[in-house]
């Protein structure tokens, strides 16, 4: 990766609100006032509690809210008011991972059909072979035997489920994934191997990562740059090993002042 | 202090078309008055089973088998299931990973405690068992226990919940606390506040407490003791942070490793993603041998039996001993397929 493309800005978000309405009509605001920037190659990591509004970014930044004011920037274009069409070709440059592996994954396909998903949306034009050999290469990415691809998600465990998850998500080749949460339902052994897998991806192929989490171990492996949210908000920013170590707002300490550890 | 709880040789098998796999080999746990005990281990290991078979509330299918499940001067294999009922609650007391679970959505809080005190044969006016409730309540953190206990469960935060839960679980004063996950399904600042629960409702030394927990975070806060357990095995026990600082078993020093923490230190050791499937299920040998960097030919022959070792650890593994390093150093997590 050369210097220039390390200095472009994948996904940029400014002074974005995002309001729900509750079911006896009262507004909450989920999202207030976020901006952030990430550049390819770079992970900024989003921390904070059930309710802080960690997801609804995640949502915001694939687009799949519309945020009440404020702008969303992929890659150079804005998507707010996109048409569908035009939105799908955006939707191209991002990719997605969720928390529940199993859930997230079809359980009546198999993951050669699940991994080439994304292509079949975004590269119609492939021919079979290539796209197989597409799904082939994600695979390998993800230290998945060539052999898997005919399994169903039923079949696999979780580690592994989740590793067909990240394939599908780095298939079409994006520029930053929206990570939310991957870790969170996976043992402890299964978790390293997807941390440091997930790291290696962003060396090899110098992707940007969204990182959604409320584990803090996971976010300081990651590095980078780091947001903490509470109730909609950003409390605190800040390189991640810095705000780990130093965190200045009341919140961010508490928070911190949480993590146990056996040393 | 006494022997509190002693289980000898305890298996737990599920039979499906007729052929019993068990999940359950064989373990003994034991857990002195007072003392804080701690079972870690993976999803799948086999620790809730463990614990619930100690209460006698195993899932259906469930089939246990065990030589010796002795609670201080009771026999809690031979006696009838009436009996147990009496049993749980006043001396043995559980928490679940799920307060909401737990308790009974259509019913005020306050009357679920009348519930369970009118159970246990107390006698005593309405207004009476709903007092104590409220001392209860307060004892565990919850300032507004007039209003938690009007409360109905839906009203109540997570962590409001699952004091409600603990409260309920101690208010007979058992002799025993078993909790199995009880911070898992909780926010970091509200697992420190009900970890400080625990630990107040435990540390007067005359009530136990045996912790389920895949985080080894949370029982190094809580116990003073802790088993590691893999496929329904105990493959290390000691006191706690002898345990999990200075690993005697290949298993728990993977499981220390494999903590974010400590990834950064560890050279990554080729082989991709791990066992194949079925390696898992070996009828014979150590479980942990195909993912075990020591393992030579005895381990895919005969399952070691906790020894004592150097420390005051005991360790399941033919190894002589794990070479003399610094957590961290050494080994490489190989994720299970």
């Amino acid at each position: 990766m050369n210097a220039r493309e390390a200095e472009r800005s994948l996904l940029s978000m400014v002074g974005v609100f995002k309001t729900f309405l509750a079911r006896d009509g009262t507004p909450f605001a989920a999202v207030e006032d976020l901006s952030l920037e990430i550049e390819a190659g770079q992970t900024v990591s989003l921390i904070g509690e059930s309710g802080a509004g960690k997801s609804t970014c995640g949502k915001l930044a694939l687009g799949l809210f519309a945020p009440d004011s404020g702008s969303v920037v992929v890659d150079g274009t804005e998507i707010l008011g996109l048409s569908a069409r035009a939105m799908r070709r955006c939707r191209g440059k991002l990719g997605v991972v969720f928390q529940e592996p199993h859930q997230s994954l079809n359980p009546r396909l198999t993951v050669m059909r699940i991994v080439a998903e994304p292509l079949l949306i975004h590269e119609r034009s492939l021919d079979r072979k290539v796209r197989s050999e597409r799904v082939r290469q994600a695979l390998d990415a993800v230290e998945l035997p060539w052999a898997y691809r005919e399994k169903t998600p039923r079949q696999l465990s979780g580690g592994e489920a989740q590793r067909v998850g990240i394939a599908r998500a780095i298939v079409h080749n994006p520029l930053l994934l929206v990570l939310d949460e991957p870790t969170s339902s996976l043992d402890l052994s299964v978790q390293a191997g997807v941390l440091q897998l997930l790291e290696r991806i962003q060396q090899n192929h110098g992707l940007g990562y969204l990182y959604i989490s409320h584990n803090l171990p996971t976010v300081r492996f990651l590095g980078g740059w780091t947001l903490i949210m509470k109730d909609g908000r950003v409390v605190e920013e800040g390189p991640t090993s810095t705000l780990l170590t130093t965190p200045k707002s009341e919140y961010a300490q508490e928070l911190l002042g949480a993590e146990l550890s056996i040393f | 202090m006494g022997t509190l709880l002693t289980v000898k040789g305890l298996s737990i098998g599920f039979r499906q078309y007729g052929v019993m796999t068990n999940v359950i080999h064989g373990i003994d746990l034991a857990i002195q008055e007072g003392e804080r005990v701690g079972i870690v281990g993976e999803s799948g290991s086999g620790k809730s089973l463990t614990a619930r078979s100690i209460i006698r509330l195993l899932p259906i299918g469930a089939i246990p088998t065990v030589s010796k499940l002795q609670f201080k001067d009771l026999d809690l294999q031979q006696i009838p299931e009436r009996r147990m009922r009496s049993v749980r609650g006043s001396r043995i007391g559980f928490v679940a990973q799920n307060p909401f679970g737990a308790l009974n959505p259509v019913m005020r809080v306050w009357r679920q405690f009348a519930r369970l005190y009118a159970s246990h044969g107390a006698a005593g006016a309405k207004a009476e068992w709903r007092q104590r409730t409220e001392e209860i309540l307060r004892s565990v953190g919850l300032d507004e226990a007039g209003r938690v206990a009007d409360a109905y469960p839906h009203e109540l935060s997570g962590g409001m919940a699952q004091r409600v839960v603990i409260a309920m679980a101690v208010a007979l004063e058992p002799e025993l606390l078993v909790a199995d996950e009880p911070t898992t399904a909780l926010d970091l600042t509200v697992q420190k506040r009900i970890l400080a629960v625990l630990d107040r409702v435990t540390h007067t030394g005359t009530r136990s407490l045996l912790l389920v927990t895949h985080d080894l975070g949370v029982v190094t806060e809580l116990c003073e003791r802790v088993y590691v357990m893999y496929q329904g095995r105990f493959v290390e026990t000691g006191p706690t942070l002898s345990v999990l600082r200075h690993p005697q078993h290949p298993y728990t020093e993977m499981l220390v490793n494999s903590m974010p923490s400590r990834l950064r230190d560890i050279q990554r050791e080729p082989g991709g993603p791990g066992t194949p499937r079925g390696a898992e299920t070996m009828s014979q040998g150590c479980g942990f041998a195909p993912r075990c960097p020591y393992a030579f030919d005895r381990c895919t022959i005969e399952v070691p039996a906790l020894e004592s070792r150097e420390s005051e650890c005991l360790a399941a593994c033919f190894h002589e001993r794990l070479p003399d390093r610094p957590v961290g150093s050494a080994m490489t997590p190989r994720p299970r397929a």
